[in-house]
């Protein structure tokens, strides 16, 4: 039939391979356990207080841009998926079955645009961005809904460029769900009218009611929220947080490349195989919301490639759509073709090989929610018990996270270690091959897997029993810092008298008293470096010391009887490169304070060298 | 299926407006409720001197103008401090009293009730003034989040069923309208 395409759609099992073959992909990407992340910890403590006490938060957290408040939509649905069954793990899980299903949205919608060609390209694009964007397949946090739910969104718009209302309406709901997921979906408000609007019949009306869907739903999904943002906003104007300092990413220079591309191939006269107003679709998704991440980079607010993540898509098919436009006589090979029934098992094929980078670090990434449980279930009971001195005395890179969900989840996690009074806990976690077939008295594995293990200390410690004094630019003028532990499951451990997580701060003083010990005994400390540490320096010791030339390691002998004054200051320039703002954790930072065989298994551990003598 | 998508949206709007957030009185009850025990908890902390020696706190618990504080003293017997919060800000007239009764736990309740006239009601101000959202626990503050109100839990898990109702119908849309076969007008070869 002259001027009609009836090309056949992808066929059901493939993508039913697709599918599988996507999902076993994000499986070995992000693992069945769950990274430890301050923000896990506290989105637990908001499940806790919401299916325990009946208290679920009316509004959401802070945002990048103050006084927009992010809505209850995420808190809530993790309650939810918690009373369904779905712990941790499962909801990681159902995050996999949602990032497979985005990629075969995204196959379904490029085929339908632009053919086949399209069809293989744009999910194996959309697996590149997803992989290498700031997201973290091992974390459970809001972001991860959002591809998933950004692809629904493009298939609607696709679909309702042929003039049906219902996907117009659909993606306009979920358009709002997504905003209050992420207030940054909000600029999809624009890109669902103009979809609406792409066919001229009933234009008005149509884009009329599908803005009304999208501000009713993003409104009543978050009442609260909204008032208070909008009130703020009015009131105080908006403040966006200052830029993240990083390069521009591959996802913000995709998303330019994407819209350029979708936005040509829209203006390309209409042939088979080639859907334009699907096209113009596509473009229409991407631009508003491109065009405001890039200007965002341009005046140097708040920007990077985190702000596209519902985006990314979009800019796969609008890139795989320029490319099949552009390959057009290459791409008649696969459309209606045999070899077109096939190439989508070879796309599946290519996922379920794809490579999987290892992760950060020695390759084990960061500390998972099980060894976390595992660690707090090996420490001393009275130890576990108690917040403020597990603040003090449990020690290692990931205390704080550690701690975070010590918080919300003590009362689940039941400690059975032997009781050491007066001793601390260090914990590090390395690759499971490194450690040693023998471990030191005191020392033993809490949680091991194939890939990594957390390794337990309890020692002896001089510095462990009291707060350390928060001083101030003279050094001398000092006060104990605070420990505040919030009586609920709702927040975090935090430190009164220390910047928190997150806060400018510049310089730290912090003065540590020393217990009395029996004279001549002798105690190293130790401040690690490493990507996740904040490295400080010691910059007042007291006597009988000896100081490494890099001033990050001591080596103190207990002074005589009556020698009641000692203490060392430790400096630390947050912000630094030493100390990453994002290596603050509001804590006394971690340090390795030890008798010396301790200390020098503990670097060892750190894979750092002592710079005293043992 | 347009139906069941019409009735998702408006289940889905309506759910989180019972979600309340302040006392008929204009007192922000939840923010009492949500900042005493912390103040409490940090009051009672052995370093401000208010708790008798050997004495360890418990457990906390407040409603929305009492708290409950739950003791022990040194022989290891429990002792309860109810804690009446003032009806509105600022905190003038705390009430605390002690159960059982003695001397020691007079006198703690006496210089606790002292006490949250002043370092605790600044307390209250700060933690219930958080106009940033990026309050005590940092960057994201459920302190700042709890002062705009709570739902209901029916209403949480009701509305974000809803929303899953909402996406599956939407994702099933899509895939369908996709995957339609259609003879497409318009295209010229």
């Amino acid at each position: 039939m002259r001027g009609m395409d009836r090309r056949a759609p992808l066929s059901a099992p493939a993508l039913v391979a697709i599918g599988v073959a996507a999902l076993w992909l994000f499986r070995r990407a992000g693992g069945a356990d769950v990274e430890l992340w301050a923000d896990t910890a506290m989105d637990e403590g908001l499940v806790r207080a919401c299916l325990d006490r009946g208290q679920c938060p009316a509004g959401g957290m802070g945002s990048s841009v103050p006084p927009f408040l992010i809505g209850m939509t995420w808190s809530h649905l993790r309650a939810t998926l918690e009373w369904l069954g779905l712990g941790l793990p499962g909801v990681q899980a159902l995050f996999q079955v949602c990032e497979a299903l985005m990629v075969v949205l995204v196959a379904a919608t490029a085929d339908r645009v632009a053919g086949r060609m399209a069809a293989i390209v744009a999910p194996a694009l959309a697996v590149t961005l997803l992989l290498h964007a700031d997201y973290h397949l091992a974390v459970v946090y809001n972001s991860r809904t959002l591809p998933f739910l950004g692809a629904v969104v493009a298939g609607l718009a696709v679909v309702a460029s042929e003039g049906a209302r219902v996907p117009a309406l659909l993606a306009a709901g979920v358009a709002g769900v997504m905003t209050n997921l992420h207030p940054v979906c909000g600029l999809l408000l624009p890109s669902v009218v103009a979809v609406a609007a792409i066919r001229a019949q009933g234009r008005w009306p149509r884009t009329l009611a599908v803005a009304t869907v999208f501000g009713v739903v993003t409104f009543l999904a978050s009442p609260a929220s909204w008032v208070r943002s909008l009130l703020g906003a009015v009131a105080g104007g908006v403040h966006p947080v200052a830029a993240i300092g990083e390069g521009v990413t591959i996802i913000e220079w995709a998303a330019g490349a994407a819209t350029a591309g979708a936005a040509l191939a829209a203006a390309m006269p209409a042939r088979p195989g080639f859907d334009r107003r699907a096209a113009l679709a596509v473009a229409a998704l991407l631009v508003p919301q491109v065009a405001t991440v890039l200007a965002a980079r341009a005046l140097g607010i708040a920007a990077g490639g985190k702000y596209l993540l519902d985006l990314l898509p979009a800019i796969a098919l609008g890139l795989a759509v320029a490319i099949a436009v552009a390959a057009r006589p290459a791409g008649r090979l696969l459309d209606g073709t045999p070899a077109g029934r096939v190439v989508p098992y070879l796309l599946a094929a290519g996922l379920a090989a794809w490579p999987v980078a290892p992760a950060e670090g020695d390759g084990i990434g960061r500390m998972r929610v099980r060894e976390a449980e595992a660690l707090v279930a090996s420490l001393p009971p009275t130890l576990a018990a108690d917040e403020a001195a597990l603040a003090l005395r449990l020690r290692g890179p990931e205390a704080a996270d550690v701690l975070d969900w010590v918080h919300v989840r003590s009362p689940a996690i039941r400690a059975t270690g032997p009781e050491a009074p007066g001793f601390q806990a260090i914990a590090i976690r390395v690759a499971a091959d490194r450690v040693p077939d023998r471990l030191p008295d005191g020392w033993r594995v809490a949680a091991r897997d194939a890939r990594s293990a957390v390794v337990l200390g309890l020692v002896p410690t001089r510095l462990g029993s009291r707060p350390p004094e928060a001083c101030g630019a003279d050094g001398q003028t000092c006060t104990p810092v605070a420990v505040r532990v919030p009586a609920g499951p709702e927040g975090a451990v935090t430190v009164d008298g220390l910047p928190r997580r997150g806060e400018a701060a510049g310089t730290v003083t912090l003065r540590w008293r020393l217990d009395d010990a029996p004279e001549g005994t002798r105690t190293v400390v130790h401040l690690p470096s490493g990507p996740r540490a904040c490295e400080g320096r010691i910059a007042s010791t007291p006597p009988y010391t000896t100081l490494s030339r890099d001033g990050r390691d001591a080596l103190l002998v207990a002074g005589e009887p009556g020698v009641r004054d000692e203490a060392i200051v430790l400096r630390y320039e947050i912000g630094s490169a030493g100390c990453p703002a994002g290596a603050w954790s509001g804590l006394p930072p971690f340090l390795v304070e030890a008798p010396p065989g301790d200390a020098a298994f503990a670097s060892a551990l750190l894979g750092e060298t002592l710079g005293v003598p043992r | 299926m347009r139906a069941i998508a019409i009735a998702a949206l408006v289940l889905g709007m309506t759910a989180p407006l019972t979600a309340r957030a302040q006392s008929a009185d204009g007192t922000d009850r939840e923010c009492l409720s949500l900042a005493a025990p912390r103040v409490l908890m940090e009051r009672l902390r052995p370093e401000t001197g208010l708790l008798p020696a050997g004495w360890r706190v418990m457990a906390v618990a407040a409603g929305d103008r009492e708290a409950r504080v739950d003791l022990v003293d040194a022989a290891g017997s429990p002792v309860a401090l109810r804690v009446a919060a003032p009806r509105a800000r600022p905190a003038t007239s705390w009430s605390v009293v002690a159960s059982p009764r003695s001397p020691q736990a007079d006198d703690l309740a006496r210089d606790l009730a002292k006490d949250l006239v002043g370092t605790a009601a600044r307390g209250l101000a700060v933690a219930c003034n958080d106009p940033s959202g990026h309050g005590a626990a940092g960057a994201s503050s459920p302190v700042a989040a709890g002062g705009l109100g709570y739902a209901p839990r029916w209403v949480a898990l009701g509305g974000s069923l809803v929303v899953i109702g909402l996406v599956a119908v939407a994702f099933l849309t899509a895939v369908m309208g996709l995957r339609k076969r259609r003879a497409l007008p318009g295209r010229a070869p």
